[in-house]
């Protein structure tokens, strides 16, 4: 596992080490910076024998046309997992993952702007898990739902707010028929009220 | 000539149980849309608190809600120690389940945590769910201790 927990220069000049010693990774971690994401991904350039099979994304800022043209292809990435982030574009990062068939997004949001936008570029992806953790529901299943990327397998929402329980009906509605495996945790909403409270489930 | 179910066969509504997901939960979530489901398992992640009558009668109206032709096996797990549980009211649930539309249920399965009075709450459920019963389909599991706190 190679993991980038020291600073991003710090990364940089690992990866970009002429006699690094990193032959092989299978899974491969790179927690993200607002200021140095360029060298970070210009760092991955130099990553082109690795192979992980596992990628995690952590606090990636949002990309911008630069990191979306350099960010390299992934192609043997089966596993995808964002962790605290926002993309401003998903299908810009979800292009350089193609093969990726279990994606999970923790503590996540996107933009309106990060919506599908219908890029040829962007393959389709055949998911068999999704898992999404503590994320804004909407836009975010919302980009899924007009790619009609529905995971074959298991669809797991961890903490599901009020807020998010209409975007996740339209979801199943156009797409509830083909889902095989659905896993719904309910919590408490940041203003400390849960829902439904009992009362309305109740008299409603 | 084997038929095939195309849709969802698992799902599972993990809820703190006193705010389990009411109707107005199971229509906005359009829960009715996950056609070819075949087990739905409804279970509390939160603590002992207290489980109810009202809340048997939440998690009927869920029932109620669900897609059921297809429908083979209920779970309904409890964070709770047996001897808290209600011991009146589960007929309410079997109410639901001895409709028609329920007919290809082949398990409904109850779980909690271990207490001293495990049978009296087995028995409490059981009578209360006659045609269930009869129909040999409902069964316990017996979680260990909670550990006192």
């Amino acid at each position: 596992m190679l993991t980038s927990h020291d600073p991003p220069d710090t990364t940089v000049e690992i990866l970009t080490n002429p006699n690094r010693t990193i032959r092989s990774c299978e899974d491969l971690e790179i927690f993200g910076s607002r200021t140095r994401t360029m060298k970070l991904v210009d760092a991955l350039q130099h990553l082109p024998n690795l192979t992980p099979s596992f990628v995690r994304l952590v606090s990636w800022p949002p990309s911008n046309r630069q990191t979306r043209a350099y960010l390299p292809l992934f192609p043997s990435v089966r596993r995808l997992c964002l962790l605290s982030m926002r993309p401003d574009n998903l299908d810009g990062l979800l292009v350089s993952f193609p093969n990726a068939c279990e994606i999970e997004m923790e503590r996540c949001s996107v933009s309106d702007t990060a919506l599908y936008i219908g890029s040829h570029l962007v393959p389709s992806l055949q998911l068999c898990s999704l898992e999404l953790v503590y994320c804004t529901l909407d836009p975010l299943l919302r980009y899924f739902l007009r790619r009609r990327i529905v995971p074959t397998g298991h669809l797991h929402i961890k903490y599901l707010s009020s807020h998010d329980i209409a975007i996740v009906g339209e979801y199943f509605s156009k797409l509830g028929h083909v889902l095989q495996d659905v896993r719904i945790g309910l919590y408490y909403d940041c203003d400390g009220t849960r829902y439904p409270p009992l009362d309305s489930a109740l008299y409603f | 000539m084997t038929a095939t179910v195309r849709g969802t066969r698992h799902l599972t509504l993990l809820c703190i149980f006193d705010t389990v997901p009411s109707d107005v939960f199971c229509l906005s979530a359009s829960l009715q849309c996950l056609t070819g489901l075949q087990c739905l398992s409804i279970e509390n992640t939160g603590p002992d608190f207290g489980f109810s009558r009202d809340h048997i009668q939440v998690l009927a109206s869920i029932l109620d809600k669900i897609p059921s032709l297809t429908l083979k096996n209920i779970h309904f797990g409890f964070n709770a120690r047996c001897s808290t549980l209600p011991s009146r009211g589960w007929h309410q649930i079997g109410k639901v389940l001895q409709q028609s539309r329920f007919s290809q249920l082949a398990e409904v399965v109850f779980s909690f945590h271990e207490s001293g009075s495990r049978n009296g709450t087995e028995e409490w459920i059981r009578s209360d769910l006659p045609a269930l019963e009869e129909r040999g389909i409902l069964s316990f599991r017996v979680l260990p201790l909670i550990p006192e706190t």
